[in-house]
């Protein structure tokens, strides 16, 4: 439904407030940094899977 | 204090049990002059006798019969004393893990660390006075110092000095009056450096890592334990905290954690202490990356 992009921006923004439910930074920019961080996280893992997945996808297709 | 309980439990009962039996053999007896229960045995003994196996004897007269009150005299004796021992034994474990240490705090003279008689003790320890970058860091700790640990003079008396977790503020004048009135300006411009470094020392001899800047609370328990190799000597590492929240947060665990369960003492490790740090440090960066993003952004 999300896209790709999507799914993992969603997982990065539960984790992130999960990350801050746990932290409990007492600044704002402190929370803002932690959600940015879960974000790009959970973004880069995302694509980094998918990648690793296409690669071996094409590996399948060449055979 | 253990023992006296156990005592108390086994002589109360050794007492109860057997006059218990004595009652009841009492109460089998049928009374002299006594009217036959209708179906029980119709012969009827005069005063100072008793009816057995359908005749009467003298009271006190009969060997089995003695032997049966004694029988059940030393049963009751036997009874109340293993009633007793197992009822003091659970009483007492019991009373003994009420027992808890209470978190007391102290300012010192290096040479006065360890203070006499007390259960287990813990140093407030800095690797430097305050400098103008270290000094509103430092003051944050003191406050959460001073506002989380009772001075010694608010504990009562029923609370016994074995009983007593000390955390020492190392300080060169810890008579001074500024000092008894917690100034905490005076405190960290005062500290006693060698009782900070010194207790660092004695930490990482016995295996734990302090290689941080401190500030770091060092804690011994039994107090004879310090620079005794093998020994658990428990550091909370303040290396990365630096909000006044944190240094509370780090002085609440001490007091929960540390002071009132030794048992959960270990090398230094905590899911609360590295949730503080890595708190601190979105805290810190997070305000830096937010001025960045505002000075290029022109605003």
């Amino acid at each position: 439904m999300f896209g790709n992009l999507g799914t993992s921006a969603l997982i990065g923004l539960l984790l992130g407030l999960a990350a801050i439910a746990f932290l409990q930074p007492t600044r704002t920019a402190g929370a803002t940094l932690v959600m940015v961080v879960c974000l790009v996280a959970a973004i880069s893992v995302g694509s980094l899977l998918r990648s690793r997945r296409t690669a071996r996808r094409h590996r399948g297709k060449r055979r | 204090m253990k023992r006296a309980l156990l005592l108390l439990c086994s002589v109360t009962l050794a007492v109860l049990g057997p006059a218990h039996a004595f009652q009841s053999a009492q109460a089998q007896q049928p009374r002299a002059g006594a009217q036959p229960v209708p179906g029980a045995s119709p012969l009827v003994c005069p005063t100072g006798q008793h009816v057995l196996e359908d005749r009467c004897v003298e009271d006190g007269e009969d060997p089995d019969h003695r032997s049966g009150n004694y029988g059940n005299l030393s049963t009751g004796v036997a009874a109340g004393v293993v009633a007793g021992a197992l009822l003091g034994r659970s009483f007492a474990a019991r009373t003994s893990d009420a027992r808890r240490l209470v978190p007391v705090r102290m300012y010192l003279p290096a040479p006065a660390i360890p203070p006499r008689g007390i259960g287990a003790y813990g140093v407030v320890a800095l690797r430097g006075l305050p400098t103008p970058a270290t000094r509103a860091r430092l003051w944050r700790l003191c406050q959460s110092f001073v506002k989380y640990l009772p001075r010694p003079e608010a504990i009562p008396n029923s609370v016994r000095r074995s009983d007593w977790m000390v955390t020492v503020w190392p300080l060169t004048q810890p008579e001074a009056a500024p000092a008894k009135k917690d100034d905490c300006d005076f405190v960290i411009d005062h500290y006693d450096l060698y009782g900070g470094i010194s207790a660092i020392q004695d930490a990482e001899l016995q295996g734990a890592d302090l290689s941080g800047p401190g500030p770091f609370l060092i804690g011994w328990s039994p107090a004879s334990s310090r620079g005794v190799k093998d020994k658990v000597v428990l550091t909370f590492d303040m290396s990365s905290l630096d909000s006044q929240e944190s240094f509370d947060r780090a002085f609440i665990w001490w007091q929960q954690r540390v002071v009132s369960d030794p048992k959960l003492w270990r090398h230094g490790w905590s899911v609360e202490a590295i949730r503080l740090s890595v708190r601190d440090f979105f805290d810190r960066y997070g305000e830096s990356a937010l001025n960045a993003i505002r000075f290029f952004g022109g605003k």
